[in-house]
């Protein structure tokens, strides 16, 4: 049984059912089945959750590494600062799915570790951003007020930049879902992803990709999915960017 | 008659509506003659200025009118000809002097530029030219200047230059849009100087716009006064001054600050009009201290005096 | 003079970074749990020869600062190890040299082509704004660019090589050897790679096209009388590719993700498919050499860019930073 929300798709992903392997799209089997016979759209979605979370728990993983390093470069300044940015650059450093890769060279395969890998290469994004914020609000009157009537700093960045800074959070936060869908598909593809029986669509695509000449679908279906979950956090990032940016209206 | 508009109308389509920004213009100008367009900010003369080229960008719209430049109408012209015409035979000086050259080109190349298309110079010559127009406009060290960025220029220099971009072809007219407004006040005096001595060298008719009635009076011969699109007085310098006939037009000289006198000038009661939902009558009608019942009703008809003054007002018939 | 003050700052800050992800690739073995050597090697029955230079090459068993120097040197003049699982005995440097070429191409070709027909749509999509055209171009390199690099390859491959047979799907021919064949053979998975890199550059020029074209420097050019040729190439156009070089330029880092994918997709003999074949192979001195070999050349085309706008843009040069 899969659920999507509170609809119930009553369909075992695990079936095997090797006399109906590789068969079309039907009425019975949306996505057709795959190389065991067991129903594609059933595993579509099921992979589909499986992608979703590791992507989500990822960025949240960055964004709870991220922003706290990112307020304390910002507020602290100086050498805290320069130190935190240059091992945030070091990082950057890396192409994005380079450094996934390696963490899960050397931490091996599973989700957790996928979870890891993505999770650190986002890291950065997310203390720059917050830190350009926090530079250019620490300047105004208000925090100088604050600091000015002796209120403890971690109330000040509480209380006074927090709330500036979420808006460029949440924006991010969509952005960041966007690539880390990317990144766990690629993993995935790759076999370096979450490992059977509960692979990702990335992963489905992988068994489906020898497939292409005879059962299209195989490999197309979960691909489309993957495309689907990737524009959705890219739709909202770009309304998102209209809406607190005027300026670029007329860009997207 | 060098330029001749009749009837001109541009309106701008904002959300709010369509803003009538110049209604029904009319004027001439001859060669050699100088005009001074003065009206406050939103009496729609940077609009007429961009209009009488046909470089009004949307959401603006010349709605109606001839613009007769040298007999032949700027409105109703193909492209390639208005093309020579901008440029070749009419210049034009902008407000921002920064903002309106390029910043990724040298000066001395946006100048040479005009050359090389309006008369085919290459490129060597056209610099040299440049070099020298820089000179003429009274640049100090015109071959340093001229490989110079616009970043690099003070704001008297950059606007120099485009004097000398807007000089380059000997063209018939320039139209030069608040030309001193953005810049230092003792560069405004010098800048409004080297104008006059080109214009007068060259014999090139000018038409400038500005808000400042006193600049106006300086560097032209013949004022016209417009207020919220509408033109509402003109005539000669003199005439103008000595004998003011539109209310609006007297509360502008009244305004001028008199050394000798110790008076406060009170202002002009009201602020300018929302042109997208513009007074009945006449358009200055709830600030006019004269203002009668048909002002309220009626749009005044334009009238000529004697003395070549005309005016938009009902006090005269 | 603030210019060469500029380049030897950069470079130095450059050599830093270069050191830090060195160490950091280096490092990154001691990270693996357990006994390393075992873990890459299988645990029973490995060839003791092979794993003794194995250690020796990780530098384990010596304290940390000396075995990264050690191996730091050993790089620095080309040697980066030998493989001990996919081609045992063979040197990494011989593997990436090998290899180099078709990655090589790729990229560049993919660049190229991203930047040519990105820029290009960029500025038709301006010209056009908000027209049917416009739209479709938005939409379509949206669509392309959240979809993963593989599923572009599949998709191209499903229609140009299945479908319609016009281009081949996979195998390596050199270009030296046989252009024709090479460049059917590399046409798809830089096709695919350019579709990705495409729409973020197209999207870009667009913006910044039109922000250029509204500038009041236009409206000069307009009053000059210039052909709108010369104005939309001559004038908007320089400014507004500034911030474009920026942008495609990082779009490299994307580049090198995406080559991985695309070599194994496509079964092109590159660094790419080095490394994936590296980790699931645990070949772990592969894994270090190919990573380092493509981190420091995205590290160095990154700078590079960084040093070429500062180059382009007279207000930066001029004006100093």
């Amino acid at each position: 049984m899969i659920t999507i929300g509170p609809i119930v798709y009553t369909v075992n992903p695990f079936t095997v059912n090797t006399i109906n392997k590789l068969a079309p799209p039907n009425l019975n089997d949306f996505f057709g089945t795959d190389l065991l016979g067991r129903d594609l759209f059933a595993r579509s979605i099921l992979g589909g959750e499986i992608s979703l979370y590791i992507s989500t728990v990822s960025v949240i993983f960055s964004l709870v590494l991220g922003v706290p390093l990112g307020l304390i470069a910002g507020y602290s300044k100086g050498m805290v600062d320069e130190v935190i940015m240059r091992i945030m650059d070091i990082i950057l450093a890396f192409p994005g799915l380079v450094l996934a890769l390696l963490v899960v060279a050397v931490l091996g395969i599973g989700i957790n570790n996928a979870i890891i890998a993505i999770g650190f290469t986002g890291i950065p994004i997310f203390a720059r951003i917050v830190r350009s914020v926090v530079l250019k609000i620490s300047e105004l009157d208000y925090v100088e007020a604050a600091r000015a009537l002796g209120f403890n700093r971690w109330r000040i960045m509480i209380r006074h930049i927090l709330p500036n800074v979420s808006s460029v959070i949440i924006l991010q936060f969509t952005l960041s879902l966007a690539a880390a869908i990317l990144t766990e598909a690629a993993l995935s593809f790759l076999g370096l992803g979450a490992p059977a029986p509960l692979q990702s669509l990335g992963g489905i695509v992988q068994e489906g990709f020898p497939f292409l000449q005879n059962a299209w679908w195989y490999a197309i279906f979960p691909g489309i999915l993957i495309t689907v979950a990737v524009l959705g956090p890219n739709f909202l990032g770009d309304g998102l960017r209209d809406l607190l940016d005027p300026k670029l209206r007329g860009s997207s | 008659m060098l330029l001749s508009v009749k009837g001109l109308t541009a309106c701008y389509e904002t959300p709010a509506g369509l803003v009538r920004a110049v209604e029904d213009v009319n004027f001439d100008l001859d060669k050699d003659d100088s005009l001074a367009i003065v009206g406050e900010s939103g009496s729609g003369k940077t609009t007429l200025a961009l209009s009488i080229t046909r470089i009004l960008k949307p959401p603006g719209r010349i709605m109606n009118g001839q613009v007769l430049f040298e007999g032949r109408d700027i409105l109703t012209m193909p492209e390639n000809e208005l093309r020579q015409i901008r440029g070749g035979r009419v210049g034009m000086i902008f407000q921002q002097p920064q903002a309106y050259l390029n910043p990724v080109l040298k000066s001395g190349f946006q100048i040479a530029e005009v050359l090389e298309i309006h008369r085919g110079y290459d490129r060597q010559r056209a610099m040299q030219e440049a070099v020298r127009l820089l000179k003429e406009v009274g640049i100090a060290s015109p071959e340093e200047t001229v490989n110079r960025y616009p970043f690099e220029l003070s704001g008297g220099m950059a606007q120099r230059v485009i004097i000398a971009m807007a000089l380059a072809c000997s063209p018939l007219l320039i139209i030069a849009d608040e030309p001193t407004s953005a810049l230092d006040v003792t560069v405004q005096a010098q800048i409004l100087e080297t104008i006059r001595r080109l214009r007068e060298q060259r014999h090139t008719s000018l038409i400038l716009i500005t808000h400042d009635l006193s600049l106006a009076a300086a560097a032209c011969g013949k004022i016209m006064v417009m207020y919220a699109g509408k033109l509402v007085e003109a005539g000669d310098r003199e005439s103008i001054f000595k004998n003011p006939k539109h209310p609006y037009t007297q509360l502008l000289i009244a305004s001028i600050p008199k050394i000798r006198s110790s008076e406060e000038f009170p202002g002009i009661a009201g602020s300018p009009p929302n042109l997208a939902n513009p007074p009945t009558g006449c358009r200055f009608h709830p600030r006019c201290p004269h203002v009668m019942d048909i002002c309220k009703n009626v749009e005044p008809p334009t009238i000529s005096t004697d003395a070549g003054q005309r005016v938009a007002c009902h006090l005269y018939k | 003079m603030a210019l060469l003050a500029f380049i030897l700052r950069r470079i130095a800050s450059l050599i830093l970074v270069l050191l830090a992800v060195s160490f950091l690739v280096y490092a990154s073995v001691l990270l693996i749990p357990g006994d390393p050597v075992t873990a890459i090697l299988g645990a029973e029955g490995y060839d003791p020869v092979i794993a003794a230079q194995l250690r020796h090459e990780l530098g384990l068993g010596e304290p940390l600062p000396v075995a990264f120097a050690g191996w730091l040197e050993r790089a620095i003049v080309g040697d980066l190890g030998t493989s001990v699982v996919l081609s045992t005995r063979t040197s990494i440097s011989t593997l990436l040299m090998q290899r180099l070429p078709v990655t090589m191409e790729l990229a560049v070709l993919t660049m190229v082509m991203a930047v040519v027909l990105g820029v290009l749509l960029g500025i038709v999509a301006a010209l056009r704004r908000n027209t049917k055209l416009d739209i479709c171009v938005s939409v379509a390199s949206l669509t392309t660019y959240s979809m993963p690099p593989f599923f572009r390859g599949i998709l191209l491959i499903l229609f140009f090589s299945i479908y319609i047979k016009i281009f081949p799907s996979g195998g390596y021919f050199s270009f030296l050897e046989d252009p024709v064949r090479n460049l059917t053979l590399m046409a798809l998975p830089a096709l695919s790679l350019t579709l990705g890199l495409m729409g973020v550059i197209t999207r870009f020029t667009r913006s910044s096209m039109i922000e250029a074209m509204e500038k009041e420097f236009i409206t000069t050019a307009t009053a000059k009388g210039l052909p709108e040729r010369l104005i939309i190439f001559r004038h908007a156009l320089r400014n507004a590719l500034i911030p474009v070089v920026t942008v495609a330029g990082l779009q490299f880092g994307a580049l090198m993700g995406g080559v991985v994918i695309t070599e194994t997709v496509f079964g092109l003999p590159g660094i790419g498919s080095l490394l994936v074949q590296g980790i699931l192979e645990r070949d772990y001195p592969v894994i270090q050499g190919a990573t380092l070999f493509v981190t420091i050349t995205f590290v160095l085309v990154n700078t590079a860019v960084d040093m070429l706008y500062s180059l382009i843009d007279p207000r930066v040069k001029i004006g100093g930073r």
